[in-house]
Parts: structure tokens; C-alpha cells; sequence
């Protein structure tokens, strides 16, 4: 698997503009983000945190600015970073006529995993990871929403990538097995992969070892958990992101309430 | 029932055209594209005239040359065109110089004259049947209207003479039927329908359902896209052609008389090309709905122009020019040149290539139009 140029940052953006029509999606973010981290990506619905991640693995044209991913530049050595990384779509995009081991199998093959037999034993293993290897052989259509989201996520590390883009990856996920997920994520960090994670899900959040902040295309706050809760001064993340979008909290009596980002 | 639920389905129905314009537009715009085709196929098949070659071998009786009359009085008949040709007239019916060619025999005067029976022989293509019926009966009726008068003007001839015609077919014989004449065309067709549709939709259905975007975050290129795509549908091509030329020669027994191998081929190659071209039209296309669109624009004029219902030769110009740029026309000339004329593959080698190049150009074209970028 290519681990990149040298030791170049996991992910260098600069002065990153995209524009759809009258929205600016992206407004002249700037972002660094070392290896081997989890990095969290927080903001508001429309954000611009997919688009983000879509202009990192090259399937979004830059209006302006640059993307350096693993030490390339993804507009023009686009193939290799896409090799050595996993995209983790937000919906659920999977062949549903096919079974969940023919999904997976049509990834690792496209990422050139051409060995049978080593293929074979890749498959098993992450369908394990994802505990759908009772249900190798039932097709897409007859799973559940959650389950569909864990066999997304197997045909996206199923080639080992050096760096996951996983756009809001445990929706739907039961906690049980969204505990095993960050616990997973955490083992792949620490074996030096970089994982660039969005979510709304606070308790997420704190698992991160970095977090962006993101609100209309912009980087609002970029730190720890602790930095930034000490930043706005408040007591949990929840709070210091209503703080820092410049929304005024809940009254602490009702913040309890959800442990997800108010718009 | 709740009249305002109903309603509400209906209003939800408007506004979903409403904001869908290209549907809208096929609503109103398919009917009057169709219409004004077959309009205009339709009239220049009415006006169409006989064009024919004479080839009067008749040494005359006396003064009299009966051949040269009927020549002469032909050329003033309504809808007969008379084409000199100096060569070989079969060879001018044969590549399709002339509709038809009337041949007197040497002894037609002095025939008529003797008021013995006389035959005259046309020579006519006919690997089209209805086309072949067409001529020789309008042929005789023009040929009896002039025997009929001259014999008025031949002093002594009263008893009307005994004249017959008797068609000679290059290709075919009298008892070609409809079914054998269409059945290449129709094989074509089939093929090409069936796996355009299928290959859009599919292909859509990969970007609507987000794979598209997954697939292109893979090293993957375009061109492998394209060519994945052509190959696993090809496959299915290829046995569906398989099916369509054994069930048409063994189950509806259909008359032919070339290389079936060579007819599996063609259908094969028009295939390709058609799910290329079904990869490239399905991203003009956001929806399931809008690639259906592509059948009445696509589709059906390659059914009306491509020489399947109506001969080319006979339609407007502007409309031959379209006929010329269908891959169907190509299919459609090279299945019936091998089945029903017997042609092998040096004959219908410009029209492989044609459908070759066809194909090449689709593969180019779908790789160019497909991208990466979601936007
Ligand atoms: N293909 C597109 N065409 C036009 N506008 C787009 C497109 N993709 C995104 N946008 C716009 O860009 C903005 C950012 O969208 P994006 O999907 O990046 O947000 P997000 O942070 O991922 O939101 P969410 O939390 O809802 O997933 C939105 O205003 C959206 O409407
Ligand atoms: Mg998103």
C-alpha cells in the first residue's frame, strides 16, 4: 500500500474554494492533518463537510485552493491517492441485487486485490469485523438500514487503505456495535492509519484525537476536545460548538436534551 | 373515497412534471418528432416512381418493332421512369441502378404479329416482397394499357394479343414472405433496442444509487468503466443474439440462404455499439424516467430510417442524410445482403466497418463524457 511522499501531513489544505452555483460550499478553508490521527469532522447539516471529503479523494474539482493528500496532489496524482485510501460514502451506495460478500468482493477486486486466495481471507476478515459473516450470502435488498452501513464500511477497509474517509459512518449503527466501530477506528490509528471521520454524534467526538469545527464552508475552530471546550469556556463540546457558531447555548438545564448539533 | 387525498396525488403528479421539463417535453414533442417522420415517409412513399431499364432485343417484323413502340409509349406512362442503361441491365437491377428491367426477346414482333402468346421477362431484386408485388403488378398494368393500344394502331390486329410477364428474381423468389424479408432487420433491431435500454438504465442506476461515486474514489479509470461495462453486456449481447438467430431460423423458419456465423456477428457488433451508446446517453439523463426518454428519440428513428419499413432510396433527401449516420442502416443492409442475398464477408465489409468504427467512436465517446467529479 503507498504510504505517500516521505512523511508529508496526512492532509494539506489551502485556501480550498468550491462553489455550486450561488453556494459556496467550500469558502477558502485551510486544513492540516497529521498521520496516524482521528480526526473529526463537526458542522452543522450543509456544512460543507462531505464536500470536503469529496475534494480530498478528487470526486469534487476545486474551485480554487490546493489538496495535497498523503504528500500528492490530487489533481494531479489523483490515482494514488485514491489507491491507498477508503471513502466511506454518507449513503449507503451498495450493488442491492448483489450479496453482501459479492459487494465486498467487487471492491477489493477494483482495488486491486487480484490474489484469490489472499482476497478471499481479506473478505472474511472484515465481514467478521463488521459481524456480517453469517450473512455473506444474503443480498443487499433484504438487509436492515444498519447492516447496509457495516457492509459500506467493509468494502471500504477491505483493501487496507492508509487513509479512511468516513463520512458519517455509525448512522444507523446500533451502540453496541458502534462502540466495537471507535474501537476498531482507535486499533487502525494506532497502527499509523489516518482517519478522517464526520459525525454529528457527540460522545464521537470526544474519541477524536483532533476536531474541525466546520460551519458554512469555513473552519471555525480546529483543536482537542479540550482545547476547544476550553476556548469557549464551556463545560461540554456540545455547548463550546453552539458557543463557537455563534448560537447562544440552552440553558444548562435543558442541554442534556439530544447529543446532536443543533443548525 | 377522499376527494382532497385524490387530489392532493394529482397536484403532487403536476408539480413533479412541472419541474421535470424534458419529460414534458416528450410528452408534447415525442408525438409531432414521430408523426412528422412517418408524415413524411409516408408521403414519399406515395409519389414514388418505378424506375426501369429496357432491354429490347426485339428484331422487329418488318416495319414494325413491337419493342420499340412499348419503349417509346412506356416512357410517357404515369409513375415509370425510363433509365437508358447501356450496359448489363441485370447487373444495373442488381445494384440497384434501376427498380426493375423489362427484356424483349428477339421474336416479340413477329410474336404479337402471329398473335402467339408472348412473354416478357422483368427482372427485379427481390429480396423485399412487397416491393417485388408492387412492381410486377404495376408494371403490368402499364405494359397491358400500351399493348392494348398499340394493337389498336396495328393494321389487321383486332384480337387482343396474349401477352404475359413473367418476373425473373435476382435474389429471393416469388414465394420470399414478408417474415423472411424483415427478419434480418428485425433481428438487428432487437439487438440493439433491448441492449441500449438495458445498459442506460443500468448505468444510470449506478449513479443514482451513489455507487458511481464509491467507484470512482477507486484507482479505477474511466475507460476501464467503459470497457467493463461493454464487455459484461456484450456477453449477454452475444448470447441473446445467439438466441434471437437460432429461433428465427428454427422456430419461425425463416428463409436464408447466407452465413449464419456472419449474421451472429453483425448483431454482435451493433450490440457494442449500442451499449456504448447506452452508456453515453445516461448522463444526459438524472433519472429512470428520463432514460426511457431516449427510446422515442433514439430508438424509433432508427427504426423508421433505417430502411427496415421504408426503402432509403425513397425518402427525402435531408432524411436519407440521417438514415446515412444510423448504425442501423449499416446492420439492417449487411443482415439482409447476408441473409437473403447470400452475400459473404467480403460484400458486407464496408458495412462491418462502418458498425466497427461505430463502436470504437462510442467507447471514445462514453470514456470522454463520463466523469469522475460528482460536480
Ligand atoms: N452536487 C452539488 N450541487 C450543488 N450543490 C451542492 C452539491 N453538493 C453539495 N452542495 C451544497 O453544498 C453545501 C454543502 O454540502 P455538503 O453536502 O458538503 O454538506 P454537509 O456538511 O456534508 O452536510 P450534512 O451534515 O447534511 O451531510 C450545501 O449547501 C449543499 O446544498
Ligand atoms: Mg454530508
Amino acid at each position: 500500500m503507498s504510504s505517500g511522499n516521505g512523511q508529508a501531513p496526512a492532509v494539506e489544505v489551502s485556501g480550498l474554494v468550491k462553489q455550486f452555483g450561488a453556494v459556496r460550499a467550500l469558502d477558502g478553508l485551510s486544513l492540516t492533518i497529521p498521520r496516524g490521527i482521528i480526526y473529526g469532522l463537526l458542522g452543522p447539516n450543509g456544512a460543507g463537510k462531505t464536500t470536503l471529503i469529496r475534494a480530498l479523494i478528487g470526486l469534487v474539482r476545486p474551485t480554487s485552493g490546493s489538496v495535497q493528500v498523503m504528500g500528492y496532489n490530487v489533481l494531479t496524482a489523483g490515482a494514488q491517492v485514491r489507491a491507498g485510501s477508503g471513502y466511506m460514502t454518507q449513503s449507503p451506495a451498495l450493488y442491492s441485487e448483489l450479496s453482501v460478500w459479492e459487494n465486498v468482493d467487487f471492491s477489493a477486486r477494483i482495488f486491486g486485490l487480484t490474489d484469490g486466495g489472499k482476497r478471499k481471507e481479506r473478505i472474511s476478515q472484515v465481514l467478521q469485523l463488521v459481524e456480517l459473516d453469517q450473512r455473506a450470502n444474503t443480498p443487499v435488498s433484504n438487509l436492515s438500514g444498519g447492516m447496509r452501513q457495516r457492509v459500506l464500511l467493509a468494502c471500504t477497509l477491505v483493501h487496507q487503505p492508509q487513509l479512511l474517509l468516513l463520512d458519517e459512518p455509525t448512522v444507523g449503527v446500533d451502540p453496541q456495535l458502534r462502540y466495537s466501530f471507535w474501537r476498531y477506528f482507535r486499533t487502525l490509528a494506532d497502527s499509523g492509519v489516518t482517519l478522517i471521520v464526520s459525525s454529528h454524534v457527540m460522545d464521537e467526538a470526544e474519541r477524536c484525537d483532533r476536531l474541525g469545527l466546520m460551519r458554512a464552508g469555513k473552519l471555525l475552530a480546529e483543536g482537542t476536545a479540550a482545547e476547544i471546550r476550553a476556548r469557549a469556556g464551556t463545560a461540554n463540546l456540545e455547548d463550546a460548538f453552539l458557543q463557537l457558531s455563534g448560537i447562544t447555548p440552552l440553558p444548562a438545564s435543558d442541554s442534556g436534551g439530544g447529543d446532536r448539533i443543533q443548525q | 373515497m377522499s376527494i382532497a387525498r385524490t387530489l392532493a396525488v394529482t397536484r403532487r403528479i403536476i408539480n413533479q412534471l412541472r419541474h421535470d421539463r424534458r419529460t414534458l417535453g416528450l410528452i408534447f414533442g415525442a408525438p409531432i418528432l414521430l408523426l412528422g417522420l412517418l408524415g413524411y415517409l409516408l408521403r414519399s412513399e406515395e409519389n414514388t416512381s418505378l424506375t426501369l431499364a429496357i432491354s429490347n432485343q426485339d428484331a422487329g417484323a418488318g416495319v414494325v418493332n413491337a419493342g420499340q413502340l412499348l419503349t417509346s409509349k412506356l416512357k410517357q406512362s404515369v409513375g415509370i421512369v425510363v433509365k437508358d442503361i447501356s450496359g448489363d441491365v441485370r447487373e444495373a437491377v442488381r445494384n440497384g441502378t434501376v427498380d426493375a428491367a423489362l427484356v424483349f426477346s428477339p421474336t416479340f414482333s413477329a410474336d404479337l404479329l402471329a398473335h402467339r402468346p408472348v412473354a416478357i421477362t422483368v427482372l427485379l431484386e427481390g429480396s423485399n416482397p412487397s416491393q417485388t408485388g408492387g412492381a410486377v403488378l404495376q408494371l403490368q398494368r402499364a405494359v397491358m394499357q400500351v399493348v392494348a393500344s398499340l394493337s389498336a394502331s396495328v393494321p389487321g390486329g383486332t384480337a387482343p394479343p396474349q401477352v404475359r410477364i413473367n418476373p425473373d428474381l435476382i435474389y429471393g423468389s416469388l414465394n420470399l414472405k414478408p417474415l423472411d424479408y424483415f427478419a434480418p432487420a428485425l433481428i438487428g433491431f432487437f439487438a440493439f433496442f433491448l441492449i441500449f435500454v438495458i445498459t442506460c438504465v443500468s448505468f444510470l442506476r449506478e449513479r443514482t444509487q451513489g455507487t458511481m461515486e464509491r467507484l470512482f474514489a477507486s484507482p479505477i479509470t474511466r475507460g476501464e468503466v467503459v470497457v467493463g461495462y461493454m464487455l459484461g453486456f456484450g456477453l449477454f449481447a452475444m448470447i441473446q443474439a445467439l438466441i434471437i438467430v437460432l429461433f428465427t431460423t428454427l422456430v419461425l423458419q425463416v428463409n436464408y440462404t447466407g452465413n449464419l456465423f456472419l449474421v451472429f456477428l453483425v448483431t454482435l457488433l451493433l450490440a457494442i455499439g449500442a451499449v456504448n451508446l447506452g452508456i453515453f446517453l445516461s448522463s444526459f439523463a438524472r433519472t429512470e424516467l428520463q432514460a426511457v426518454q431516449f427510446i422515442p428519440l433514439v430508438i424509433a428513428p432508427s427504426f423508421l430510417l433505417s430502411g427496415l419499413l421504408f426503402p432509403v432510396k425513397d425518402m427525402p433527401g435531408w432524411l436519407q442524410g440521417v438514415s446515412d449516420v444510423l448504425p442501423m442502416t449499416y446492420a439492417n443492409s449487411a443482415l439482409t445482403d447476408i441473409m437473403i442475398r447470400g452475400k459473404g464477408l467480403l460484400d458486407v465489409l464496408p458495412e462491418f466497418g462502418v458498425l466497427l468504427l461505430f463502436a470504437a467512436l462510442m467507447v471514445v465517446v462514453a470514456s470522454l463524457t463520463l466523469r469522475r467529479e460528482v460536480a
